[in-house]
């Protein structure tokens, strides 16, 4: 029992000695001054400010300005991907005609298209709306296409012995086969979409959490950027873990009910 | 039986190039009516003109070029630091309790968050080479630690049985019974670096490099050059991976027969 905790200790010490050795070394060199503390912000200072900007309510504007954006480009991307995911999946036909296009698309880096998207959409909500979209398509569509083209012949044979319609062959047995490999790709595309909303806004906005880091550059009070990328990374992890959660609460249900 | 197969690949090849094909004619007859406006948007012949102009001036490969020396740089630096990372976690559990904390903290911020930061760390190249550094470091590290994960219990026996040191051990059982999983995280890391390099030479801009050639074009609104440097991205990414994949094979093949 002692040992259990005594290891437990040591994971949590461990743990938090390499982060305290960091805040303590830019709170020394931050007062000092060994480098210019505009650029090595003392953490208490990057404190005081995030609890200053939360108060203000001015970290909540920007936060939401890019969840917003984050969720609507999410909805239509993923949305789209998982339609074409699952109509691929189950028309053959159709699968080969679209998947060469598809790859060569996809052989694009994201931020590839970002020039050619603001010719066409400008520079405004909707470039912004079509560039998550577009992170959030390609990983949804690959994820729902392998999981339901995966799900293993016996099952089909099955569900053909108990003569299943199609309504019926979809929920009871494509979609719950399928939903670990959907979770990923809902999971990836999320990540990608956040990333996405992110990049775009350091090009151009005027509103948005990464407007807010390239604004604090641009007036050289790097306290700002730092509150921005810790948001930025906090708000990305609670996203995550919700969805791990979810789909974790949604298979023990799902295994109840079968 | 050869007969077949050819055939089959025959009709697969030619139900996906349907598509394709008719998305361009679509394309070039939309011009030729000039449906398409040839000032808002170039006809596939602009874009065919575009090209043998950037490239018999060598503006193209000049700017390739600079992406490529820039994307190995980042990457080298980035799969180094990671393939470290990966072995100090994989080996040491000290290292692991006192690393994962602060790596899995610092990997929740999207990469796009660090450009801003980087700017006023250190100006130009090494910003930007920093900046695919820290997207290729992750996957190498994390993929090494999982390979380091699935060694089979029974090898450290044999190793203890021999008397094996920290760094027998290394070379003998963990360097080559993790490097399949580390080359998967090269392959993962080279594609983000790729990415990551576009996505640099637009946040901090005017270096030279494929995306910044892409982004003055942009704004010389010359779309047809914006749609040639697209494919050269792609085509580029493309042969990276495909190399990466047919190393992977080889490394495989090349231990099964050890």
């Amino acid at each position: 029992m002692l040992s259990i905790d005594r290891n437990k200790v040591s994971t949590v010490f461990l743990g938090l000695l390499v982060p305290l050795l960091l805040l303590i070394t830019m709170e020394v060199v931050g007062t000092t001054e060994i480098l210019p503390s505009q650029i090595i912000v003392p953490p208490h200072r990057i404190y005081a400010l995030l609890l200053d900007m939360l108060s203000t309510g001015e970290l909540f504007g920007h936060l939401r300005c890019s969840v917003v954006r984050v969720l609507s480009g999410f909805a239509i991307g993923a949305g789209a991907g998982f339609l074409l995911g699952v109509l691929m999946a189950l028309v053959p036909r159709l699968q080969r005609a679209l998947t060469p296009l598809l790859i060569s698309f996809n052989q694009v880096p994201l931020f590839g298209w970002v020039p050619f998207l603001m010719i066409l959409f400008g520079i405004d909500e909707q470039f912004k709306i079509v560039f998550v979209s577009l992170a959030a398509f390609f990983p949804m569509l690959l994820n729902t296409f392998e999981g339901i083209h995966g799900v293993p012949i016996v099952y089909l044979e099955v569900a053909r012995a108990f003569e299943f319609n199609n309504g019926k062959l979809m929920r009871k047995v494509l979609f719950p086969a399928a939903l670990p490999s959907i979770f990923t790709g809902i999971k990836l595309s999320l990540g990608f979409s956040w990333m996405s909303v992110i990049g775009a806004e350091l090009i151009a906005a005027s509103e948005g959490v990464g407007f807010m880091i390239v604004w604090g550059r641009q007036l050289f009070q790097m306290d700002i950027v730092y509150v921005g990328i810790i948001t930025v990374g906090t708000v990305g992890y609670v996203m995550f873990r919700g969805l791990e959660v979810l789909e974790s609460s949604l298979m023990k249900w799902h295994r109840k009910n079968v | 039986m050869n007969a077949i197969i050819d055939k089959a690949m025959l009709k697969r090849f030619v139900e996906g190039s349907i598509l394709p094909v008719m998305l361009l004619l679509i394309w070039y007859f939309l011009s030729k009516a000039r449906i398409i406006d040839a000032l808002t948007f170039p006809s596939p012949s602009d874009v065919l003109n575009g090209f043998l102009k950037v490239w018999k001036e060598g503006l193209l490969a000049e700017n390739l070029l600079i992406s490529i020396i820039r994307v190995s740089k980042g990457f080298l630096i980035g799969a180094s630091v990671g393939y470290v990372i990966g072995i100090m976690i994989g080996m040491s559990r000290i290292a692991e309790k006192m690393i994962s904390p602060v790596f899995n903290a610092v990997r929740q911020v999207p990469i796009p968050a660090f450009a801003p930061l980087l700017v006023l760390v250190s100006i130009g190249e090494p910003s930007r080479v920093l900046f695919i550094a820290i997207g290729a470091c992750y996957p190498v590290a994390l993929n090494t630690v999982e390979g380091i994960r699935s060694i089979r219990k029974e090898y450290f026996e044999v190793g203890n049985v021999f008397r094996f040191g920290r760094i027998r051990r290394f070379l003998k059982i963990i360097l080559p019974s993790s490097f399949p999983s580390t080359l998967t995280g090269l392959r993962i890391g080279l594609s983000v670096s790729w990415l990551l390099v576009v996505a640099a030479e637009i946040f901090i801009s005017s270096g030279g490099g494929i995306g910044d050639m892409m982004w003055a074009c942009r704004e010389t609104s010359n779309i047809d050059l914006v749609i040639v440097c697209i494919v050269t991205i792609a085509l580029v990414g493309f042969t990276m991976n495909y190399l990466m994949q047919k190393l992977e094979i080889i490394f495989s093949k090349w231990r099964l027969t050890r």
